[in-house]
């Protein structure tokens, strides 16, 4: 192997109980299976340990999960029983004492399994729960992983929440010179969060300078690819649905029932990609098995034809376009796309009149001749591309020691709860909508209802692809 | 496992790709396949996502029996381009011994030629313009091809067979060229079917040939005659001469030898103006279609294989657990029998609190003793110190936002030791009251609501 071997940069996360340790190899590992997390002392009882690997499959970072420190006060005193009189036994000298005495095997089993696990790494994250007030037993602990003679870096977990103590932590640990510290959510991490644990991490151990470097830019270069994936997958989907069409006789109730189909298979490709996001993120269902996302059908919050929906986004819609039995999709006259622009112009003006007016819309329909098309709507495109970004958001920013499911609700944009007339435009300005490049796209999709894998015959095209890889790219700067 | 004995030999980079691209499919189309046990296998073999995706795809095609499908349609395929083929040799030959017919009539040589040329010219124009930017190339005869084999492929995953194929062909950039291939082949068929006609019928029976015109002149066919011998003349095939040409009108009597060039020239056309550019195409469409069937590759960011990559290429490893963690924690060592006796009344004790509580928390009844905060190892000494004399009862006072860890309740297993009765206060609830619920009853403490009602309820000394 002409490869040069990386030694591994070997850290202990300790901490007292029950302040999130194995969430945060959860989070780090994105892997919602590691350990088992519960909100109860003494979860983890053993010292469990897993490697990141870099892309090339080397190890590269290994974490080990310990159990918590309970019982700090009485190990201290357990070391100071052990030292003579007139001895001035080193850190790490005291601690060796205290695994080798008996006490080690009985009472402070846990302890001596998370200072023997200090005694032999790199260096140790101290998690911290910053909603927990600081006390005498934390500095008895933060003594105790001292004496081991290994940079500590504390790591304050829950930093996001209301009556989190963040300020009083720094201070205490700070008295206890520990200067350094990372604020590290482990339900909701910082984008930029494991880089800064490891540039605190690169100041501690210097030596240790390339390694960290290189994982630092391994585990960047991880995070533009899920990007970039998810890109692809949101602009799979919007191919998809873009290039849907079904063909409908004139007559309005089997058009009911083609518009049905076609909502029906908008929204499975949607779930689709849904799943697809989480997949590619390393969530999945299975991760809640009391907490179903809330993503299926009409828990996503909102179903995907309803008017509402596409107003909680901001997306405006014509009055009469949106609502009725043919709400989301539009009536194209058969003209194999060739003269889209008319087409579409034309099945606005029915959709807008079908609203209480059947006769009119049966009129005008019964003017075009040959069969009809129908496709979904321009907005509702939209609605799918906003839906699926914020969802690819929502998932970068979570962590993997998440809990709680995802609110469809959430998702929407704040600031576009409510949407008024004629803002639409300002929108797509502010970044709020699609950018207006994926329209032409769209619009060439549009045309070839053969490009739609959830379509009647799909068909290979190169110019799919080239599409395709267009269109996320647009999407990936969008996210 | 008798499916493995069946072949042996390591499948060739086609099929594996073709393969992979037909499960793909179907694991978007439909569901993904489970494939728990194929992914330790694939994770044990070469890294390289790739090639992972390769050999997950080999393994769960052979499970799944997609492979030995794949293969019968390939068969398939072959049956229907043979059968292609050798239509495609016998409508040449017929449509030959059309051109020149029973022998009764002269031939009349432009229709003869177009005849036999006419429909080739026409397609191999539209081949090459369907390389024209925007033009979508045609698929007659190929895919007549597809439609045939597609009848004898029948059965499940057959389309998705021919789905696949054209999908990584045309990923590939070479299905236009297979495609093109197939067709040219066949045209290469017909007209090496029309020559053996054409040889065997002139070799055989007495045919005249001659042209007729109305409108135009004689000299017309001279010069065509000319110009369509001239590149078979390189190859050695004769042009009638000028005079011979004017005197084939039909009107003169023309020796054997002028009608033997005649069949020479019209066999001369043949092969230069039908099959030789057949022949081009053909070999040069098989050529382009090899060289980039030979550089398939692997696209991760297909729908399909994107979701695989996070198992495919896992990113962490688990390393187990250093030893199995000891039984459930025991809290029996930690009880001890209370004192007999005591000394004093009631007395109140923060636990834990922090240093910026506020002590205490409630104004203390009279006769109450306040021992104060608990927290450090220090507090923790003269806590002892001062229970030398214990109350009757004492009052620890807990944060409930706290967890109730081993060193809690081995502190409370020593009170105990010294105190008769203890109860628990807990404040900020409810935080994880449970918890502490759980760990006071472990720990036989009763827990009360309010600092007043611990005081009101003094029960009467025990009668030990």
């Amino acid at each position: 192997m002409t490869e040069p071997t990386i030694v591994p940069i070997d850290l202990a996360v300790v901490g007292h109980t029950n302040t999130g340790k194995t969430s945060l190899l959860r989070t780090l590992l994105r892997d919602p299976d590691f350990g088992e997390v519960a909100d109860q002392p003494g979860t983890t009882r053993h010292v469990e340990s897993a490697q990141l690997l870099t892309e090339d499959g080397l190890p590269i970072l290994i974490l080990r999960d310990t159990p918590g420190l309970e019982d700090s006060m009485a190990v201290l005193d357990a070391v100071d029983r052990l030292v003579g009189p007139d001895e001035r036994p080193d850190g790490p000298e005291r601690i060796r004492r205290l695994l080798e005495s008996p006490e080690a095997l009985q009472r402070f089993e846990q302890e001596a399994r998370v200072l023997a696990t200090v005694l032999e790494c790199d260096a140790a994250l101290y998690v911290v729960d910053v909603r927990d007030p600081v006390l005498a037993k934390h500095r008895d602990e933060l003594g105790l992983l001292a004496a081991c003679g290994r940079p500590i870096l504390p790591v304050l977990n829950f930093t996001h929440s209301v009556n989190g103590q963040s300020d009083a932590w720094r201070d205490a640990l700070a008295r206890l010179g520990l200067h350094a510290t990372v604020d590290f959510d482990t339900v909701a991490p910082a984008l930029d969060g494991e880089a800064q644990m490891i540039d605190r991490l690169a100041l501690m151990l210097d030596r240790r300078a390339d390694t960290l470097a290189r994982l630092r830019a391994d585990l960047e270069s991880q995070r533009l690819r899920r990007r970039v994936d998810a890109a692809r997958l949101i602009a799979e989907l919007l191919m998809d649905a873009a290039a849907l069409r079904l063909l409908c006789p004139q007559d309005s109730t089997d058009m009911a029932t083609v518009t049905v189909s076609l909502r029906k298979r908008t929204r499975e490709r949607e779930q689709q990609c849904v799943q697809a996001l989480l997949k590619r993120y390393r969530f999945s269902r299975a991760t809640f098995p009391h907490h179903p996302l809330p993503l299926e059908g009409e828990r996503w919050g909102m179903d995907l034809f309803n008017p509402q929906a596409l107003k909680a986004f901001g997306i405006q819609v014509g009055k009469g376009l949106a609502t009725g039995a043919m709400a989301g999709a539009t009536i194209d006259a058969f003209t194999g796309g060739l003269s889209l622009g008319t087409a579409t112009l034309l099945g606005a003006a029915v959709g807008g009149l079908w609203q209480g007016a059947h006769q009119w819309g049966k009129r005008l329909i019964g003017r075009v001749a040959g069969h009809l098309e129908i496709t979904v709507d321009d907005p509702v495109l939209q609605l799918l591309g906003l839906r699926q970004l914020a969802l690819a958001r929502a998932l970068e920013r979570r962590g993997h020691a998440a809990w709680q499911p995802i609110d469809g609700g959430t998702l929407t944009p704040p600031a576009q709860a409510l949407d008024t007339e004629g803002e639409g435009a300002t929108r797509a300005a502010q970044g709020a909508l699609l950018p207006e490049a994926v329209w032409p796209i769209l619009r060439e999709a549009r045309g070839h209802p053969e490009w739609s894998s959830i379509g009647v015959a799909p068909v290979a095209d190169p110019r799919r692809d080239v599409l395709v890889a267009r269109l996320a790219a647009l999407l990936d700067a969008a996210l | 496992m008798t499916r493995h004995a069946t072949h042996s030999k390591p499948d060739s980079p086609f099929l594996r790709h073709w393969l992979a691209e037909a499960l793909r499919l179907r694991e978007t189309q439909r569901e993904p396949v489970d494939d728990t046990a194929e992914l330790d296998a694939v994770l044990q073999g070469p890294a390289g996502l790739d090639e992972r995706i390769l050999r997950r795809a080999a393994l769960l095609g052979e499970r799944e029996g997609l492979r030995a499908r794949l293969v019968r349609w390939a068969a398939s395929a072959r049956l229907a381009l043979i059968l292609l083929w050798v239509m495609a040799l016998f409508t040449g030959m017929g449509t030959a011994a059309a051109a020149l017919g029973a022998g009764d009539r002269p031939v009349n040589l432009a229709l003869a030629l177009l005849a036999l040329l006419g429909l080739h010219a026409a397609t191999l124009l539209i081949w090459l313009l369907s390389f024209l930017p925007g033009i979508v190339p045609s698929t007659g005869l190929s895919g007549f091809w597809l439609w045939l084999t597609a009848k004898f492929a029948r059965g499940p995953d057959a389309a998705l067979a021919g789905q696949a194929l054209a999908s990584l062909l045309t990923r590939a950039r070479a299905w236009r060229h297979i495609l093109g291939g197939i067709s040219h082949g066949a045209w290469i068929a017909a007209f090496v079917g029309a020559l053996a006609a054409l040889l065997m019928l002139l070799s055989t029976r007495r045919y005249a040939f001659q042209w007729e015109t109305t409108l135009l002149s004689p000299d017309a066919f001279v010069a065509m005659a000319h110009a369509l011998g001239a590149v078979p003349a390189q190859l050695g095939f004769p042009i009638p001469d000028s005079a011979v040409i004017a005197r084939s009108d039909g009107l003169h009597i023309l020796p054997a030898a002028a009608q033997a060039q005649w069949s020479a020239w019209l066999i001369g056309c043949v092969v230069v103006w039908g099959l030789l550019p057949r022949l081009i195409a053909g070999l040069a469409s098989v050529w382009v279609a090899r060289r980039r069937l030979r550089s398939l590759r692997i696209d991760p960011g297909l729908p399909g294989w994107l979701e695989l990559r996070e198992r495919l290429m896992p990113r962490h490893q688990a390393l187990g657990i250093d030893a199995p963690a000891p039984g459930p924690a025991a809290g029996a060592p930690w009880s001890r029998p209370a004192p007999a006796a005591f000394a004093g009344a009631l007395a109140i004790l923060g636990f834990e609190l922090g240093a910026q509580a506020e002590w205490p928390p409630a104004p203390l009844p009279n006769g109450v003793r306040d021992m104060g905060l608990c927290d450090s190892r220090g507090d923790r000494r003269r806590i002892l110190d001062q229970l030398r004399q214990p109350p009757r009862r004492l009052l620890l006072v807990c944060d409930a936002r706290q967890t109730p860890d081993r060193g809690t309740r081995a502190w409370l297993a020593e009170l105990q030791g010294l105190c008769p009765r203890i109860d628990m206060l807990l404040l900020h609830r409810p935080g994880r009251e449970a918890i502490w619920h759980a760990a006071l009853d472990a720990q036989g403490i009763a827990a009360t609501p309010s600092i007043a009602h611990w005081a009101d309820a003094d029960p009467p000394p025990d009668h030990d």
